[in-house]
């Protein structure tokens, strides 16, 4: 199947009004910073929560990256072999920092329902002044939204500089980005593949960067559909960009989605090249910065085509037990009904006794397979 | 009504087939679409289940994918998560096999002792609208009152107790899956025994009247007998759940924290078989499970039928 390509990205962003009215004035760099300054939120605004966390499949999958480890297998590129991201020292550090955000109310407490992002994407601005944002750049979509819903008029957000953590055992930066995290792609073969060029025709000009609000020169959110900056595309005209088409709670891809039925691509960094970043140029800036400082941005590429169905059988099933006793324990510790150090060694046994190491050693010998 | 006397009568039996098909006609006619719906959707898709035999390879296709015989019947045994999933299966099938019936003919019983025909049909309305809601709103109704910064526990804020996150508790999760579904069906499930009190006669209860019978005896003697056939019925079509409890609900429902009560069959073959792309894997399972619930249907037909032939099918 041939696929035309359409890349997104994660970032972080913060409310620049409210830091402001806060008194804020150093953006947060590391991850303790970001705790404290999440604090003084909480102080000035007592009732709201700072941040929203995603689902703990969510924290597992692409917020270990931040905090310098990864997901249950994943590729470490200082020592080239496979590892199991949730029961590395750095997933400890990161769920007691969760935890401890999460007991000080710094982050929504319903976040384990499969519907609280989205209903924390409704209040966006609005209702309660969610201030940090761990969102993909069309999250965008629901901050311009958000003027026409009633948000204030300086309501302004602006993207933070990936945030480091200390000796990243993952081997990458740690930051907030494994560069272009999703996409979209449309089959040639589609009955849809003419709207769907249209469409990323559009996204790719100066017009189209603009609409999207990621700001035309310091990457800032302070465009909306209402504002100078961000042209808005005449009304019906295409239809799928009409701001009233928009359902700001739900993130742009899938409103993409659902009007046309593009195949969402999860990760997407097989098609990530060059060209897609240069083609984009005010909202990849960063990123190609990024890129230059370290090529290892990118998620890992299973070696399945070196496996045996029969291994593979093994693979899906370890890992499906393994995972799914990560996201207990993770979720358990988070909202604090498990204690982290208490049921730390019974929780890396488990994972081990599933057999974690088995499968490790079988990637590895999979991977080097694939080198020859 | 002269066309099935006829039939039921077999004094036509030495016609033709094709003489009594057509006197019959309409009656095919009408059963021609249900005939059909069970054709194309449940008959035709069991070629299906010869996946869980074989290694199912998408591009393969069902028929040219390899024959492994019970390759993953034995994976399944041999699953380290068998047991607790097995466990947890079963407990939710049978406290939900527990709670199913019995309800509806008190809520009956009870709407059916009210005089006043107004109230009735308001109550019985009210009731009965949860059916008609989606499962997904309400289950998202059930999270988002008891979620932590839901109503009921604002109430138990103000009571001046802790907060409790039910969703997130393995303890609280078969009592929100058992009351979530009370709230939807029994109001649904109360109509079909009102319907049968409403046919019984009231001769019978002037009868017991005379003989000095209460209110409670009436209900006792005349009502719940003319109810029990119809109860032994919902209890033979109703036992093949113990073996599968709402997968859609159970989804809606749990989180990793409640997996370890929460966690069956059917989610975890759409976790492993869906999501992982182990297709036969899931077949096998899926299939174990149907087997087990035909045995449990079967069998129990057979014991209501030892006990009463006139209550099994």
């Amino acid at each position: 199947m041939d696929l035309y390509h359409f890349p997104t990205l994660n970032m972080i962003s913060y409310r620049k009004d409210l830091f402001d009215k806060a008194g804020i004035a150093n953006i947060p760099r590391t991850w303790e910073e970001l705790y404290e300054v999440m604090m003084v939120l909480k102080d000035a605004y007592p009732e709201s929560y700072p941040t929203y966390f995603p689902l703990v499949a969510d924290i597992i999958n692409t917020w270990s990256y931040m905090f310098g480890t990864g997901p249950t297998v994943y590729l470490n590129e200082k020592t080239g072999k496979w590892t199991c991201g949730p029961i590395e020292e750095n997933s400890k550090k990161m769920i007691k920092w969760l935890a401890q955000c999460y007991k000080d109310k710094l982050t929504t407490q319903d976040f384990i329902k499969p519907d609280a992002q989205k209903q924390s994407r409704q209040k966006l601005g609005v209702e309660e002044p969610i201030s940090i944002l761990f969102e993909n750049t069309w999250a965008s979509a629901y901050k311009t939204t958000a003027i026409e819903r009633g948000a204030p008029s300086d309501f302004e957000y602006q993207y933070m500089d990936p945030l480091t953590w200390e000796n990243g055992e993952g081997g990458k930066l740690t930051m907030w980005c494994p560069v272009i995290g999703s996409g979209w792609a449309v089959s040639l073969n589609s009955k849809k593949k003419d709207a769907a060029f249209k469409l990323f025709d559009f996204l790719y000009s100066q017009e189209g960067t603009a609409w999207a609000s990621f700001g035309p020169a310091d990457l800032g959110i302070t465009t909306s559909v209402k504002s100078e900056n961000g042209v808005p595309p005449k009304p019906g005209e295409p239809f799928w960009l009409s701001p009233k088409w928009l359902d700001p709670s739900i993130p742009f891809t899938e409103n993409v989605y659902n009007a046309t039925g593009f195949l969402q691509i999860f990760p997407a960094c097989r098609w990530q090249d060059n060209t897609d970043i240069d083609a984009y140029p005010e909202v990849y800036a960063i990123t190609k910065k990024m890129l230059d400082a370290n090529k290892s941005y990118s998620y890992f590429e299973l070696p399945s085509s070196a496996l045996t169905t029969e291994q593979f059988e093994r693979f899906n099933a370890v890992f499906t037990n393994a995972n799914d006793t990560a996201m207990v324990f993770f979720e358990k510790c988070i909202i604090g009904s498990a204690n982290v150090d208490e049921g730390w060694d019974k929780f890396v046994s488990d994972m081990k006794k599933f057999g974690i190491d088995e499968i490790l050693k079988m990637l590895d010998e999979a991977s080097s397979k694939l080198a020859k | 009504m002269r066309v099935i006397w006829k039939l039921k009568t077999g004094e036509n039996k030495k016609q033709k087939l094709t003489i009594r098909i057509y006197k019959a006609r309409y009656l095919y006619i009408m059963l021609l679409l249900p005939f059909l719906y069970y054709v194309i959707f449940h008959y035709i898709p069991m070629y299906g289940i010869t996946m869980a035999f074989k290694d199912y390879n998408p591009v393969k296709g069902i028929l040219g994918s390899k024959w492994v015989g019970f390759k993953h019947f034995i994976a399944f045994f041999n699953d380290p998560r068998m047991p607790e999933l097995f466990k947890n299966t079963l407990t939710i099938g049978i406290v939900s096999y527990l709670f199913s019936g019995w309800p509806n003919i008190i809520l009956a019983l009870l709407l059916n002792e009210l005089n006043n025909g107004f109230f009735r049909k308001t109550v019985l309305t009210i009731l009965n609208i949860p059916y008609y809601l989606s499962l997904v709103i309400v289950c998202g109704i059930a999270v988002n009152l008891l979620s932590p910064d839901g109503l009921v526990n604002i109430l138990i804020e103000r009571l001046g107790m802790e907060r409790i996150f039910f969703i997130a508790r393995p303890e609280w999760f078969i009592f929100i899956y058992i009351t979530t579904g009370l709230w939807q069906s029994t109001g649904f499930g109360a109509l079909i025994y009102l319907a049968i009190l409403s046919s019984v006669s009231p001769e019978l209860y002037d009868s017991a009247s005379i003989e000095g019978a209460g209110r409670f005896q009436k209900m006792w003697y005349v009502s719940i007998p003319h109810v029990i056939p119809m109860f032994a019925l919902s209890l033979i079509l109703n036992i093949g759940s113990i073996l599968g409890p709402s997968f859609e609900k159970i989804l809606l429902l749990y989180t990793p924290s409640t997996y370890e009560v929460a966690d069956v069959l059917s989610t975890y073959i759409y976790r492993r078989g869906l999501n992982g792309g182990e297709f036969s894997y899931g077949s096998a399972i899926g299939f174990f499970n149907s087997v087990l619930s035909l045995i449990l249907i079967l069998s129990t037909n057979f014991i209501v039928k030892r006990i009463n032939k006139d209550f099994g099918i």
